[in-house]
């Protein structure tokens, strides 16, 4: 049941919605470290633990206030005989979903834009090669920052399913 | 219902809505709730059906007690025994019609073809069947309210609670949500329906009043 309401939801203009802001977080975080690589290259340690920690938290950190307008989505599957478990891990897919689409395309236009800013201001375009390198590092980097955001969602998703269903329908108002 | 007292937490004092209520449907039954704003017809509604937690009572549904139930239980026991359709249907907006209804076929893990042969008849019955692939978003007031009662009825429950199922729809509307509820798939079912609509009231075996508390 969880897959066949995840995927239906994730078609929606909400979740299209909730994917534009997490893209956009996942942007700029991309961005950054895109960026100090291509200049640094990821070998300095000290630049590269702040943009790791700016990856896991601020994809986790949207995710969780996404979810927060889940509460009538909470209550009325509960309404209908959805057990706490099968709303968890529903939000749990669709969290991985948005976040797989957010962190692919924000790697991408990432890329993109220090590409072209690289261009821009006479950096040759060859320090590329470094981002390559790097590449498996920062998927591995974004994929567990989906994961920990994901984990978050589902946790915030179980502590609201807790509640009778009354309180997830006015607490959606 | 057995002694059952519920009290809301008020902003100044607490707001009593019900005292010692005691109250029992027989099988089959169809009964309009009518009242004033405030006298509770949701709050019963929701009390019934699990939604929601006395201070003390007992509530039996169909023999059991409700209120002994763990969340979880009290779930479970929901999707097969009680439909509900609430005042603004609550439907899901991004599900088509067809997946709206067939939700809770799903949640009772009912296979493919059974959901779809029993999905069709109800729509069909409600009369809005080639809506079957329309997004709900795209539906009336009364179209979705037709979905909602299609939605409660799809698990085929031995209850139907509808809170103000006609309150925001016109004459013409109302007349068919009527008509469906009077139809072949509510036989047998216990109806409680909530309403400020007189006309609606009357279409009832029973009615009952409540009154406001004064406080």
């Amino acid at each position: 049941m969880s897959v066949w309401f995840a995927f239906k939801d994730f078609k929606t203009k909400i979740f299209q919605v909730k994917m534009v802001i997490t893209v956009t977080a996942l942007l700029t975080a991309n961005f950054t470290l895109i960026f100090f690589m291509l200049y640094k290259g990821l070998n300095n340690l000290q630049t590269f633990i702040p943009l790791l920690t700016l990856i896991v938290l601020a994809l986790p950190v949207t995710l969780y206030h996404l979810t927060g307008k889940a509460s009538s989505y909470i209550g009325i599957l509960k309404a209908l005989g959805a057990k706490k478990s099968t709303i968890v891990s529903v939000f749990f897919l669709e969290l991985i979903l948005v976040g797989i689409v957010g962190v692919l395309s924000g790697i991408f236009i990432g890329i993109t834009f220090s590409l072209i800013f690289s261009f821009l201001i006479n950096k040759s375009l060859i320090d590329g090669l470094v981002l390559a390198e790097n590449l498996i590092v920062l998927l591995i980097l974004c994929m567990l920052g989906v994961l920990v955001g994901a984990l978050t969602g589902a946790f915030s998703t179980w502590k609201k399913s807790s509640k009778t269903v009354v309180e997830s329908l006015v607490q959606s108002k | 219902m057995e002694h059952v007292k519920k009290v809301y937490d008020g902003n100044v004092k607490p707001i009593k809505i019900f005292e010692d209520v005691n109250l029992q449907f027989k099988k089959g039954e169809f009964v309009a709730i009518i009242g004033p704003t405030g006298s509770g017809k949701t709050t019963l509604l929701n009390l019934i059906a699990g939604f929601d937690n006395p201070q003390s009572g007992n509530i039996y549904v169909d023999g059991v007690n409700i209120i002994k139930l763990n969340e979880n239980e009290k779930t479970r026991f929901r999707a097969k025994n009680i439909g509900v359709v609430f005042q603004l249907h609550n439907l899901l907006p991004n599900l088509t019609v067809y997946e709206n209804v067939e939700l809770p076929l799903v949640l009772l893990g009912v296979k493919k073809t059974e959901r779809e042969k029993r999905v069709m008849e109800i729509l069909n019955q409600a009369l809005i069947g080639s809506y079957a692939n329309r997004k709900v978003s795209t539906l009336s007031v009364g179209e979705c309210q037709l979905v909602a009662l299609a939605r409660a009825l799809a698990p085929n429950p031995k209850i139907v609670l509808m809170d103000e199922p006609v309150e925001f729809l016109d004459s013409l509307t109302t007349d068919t949500v009527l008509a469906f509820l009077k139809s072949e798939m509510f036989k047998e079912k216990t109806i409680l329906l909530t309403t400020h609509k007189r006309k609606v009231a009357q279409t009832a075996e029973k009615v009952i009043h409540l009154r406001k508390r004064i406080p």
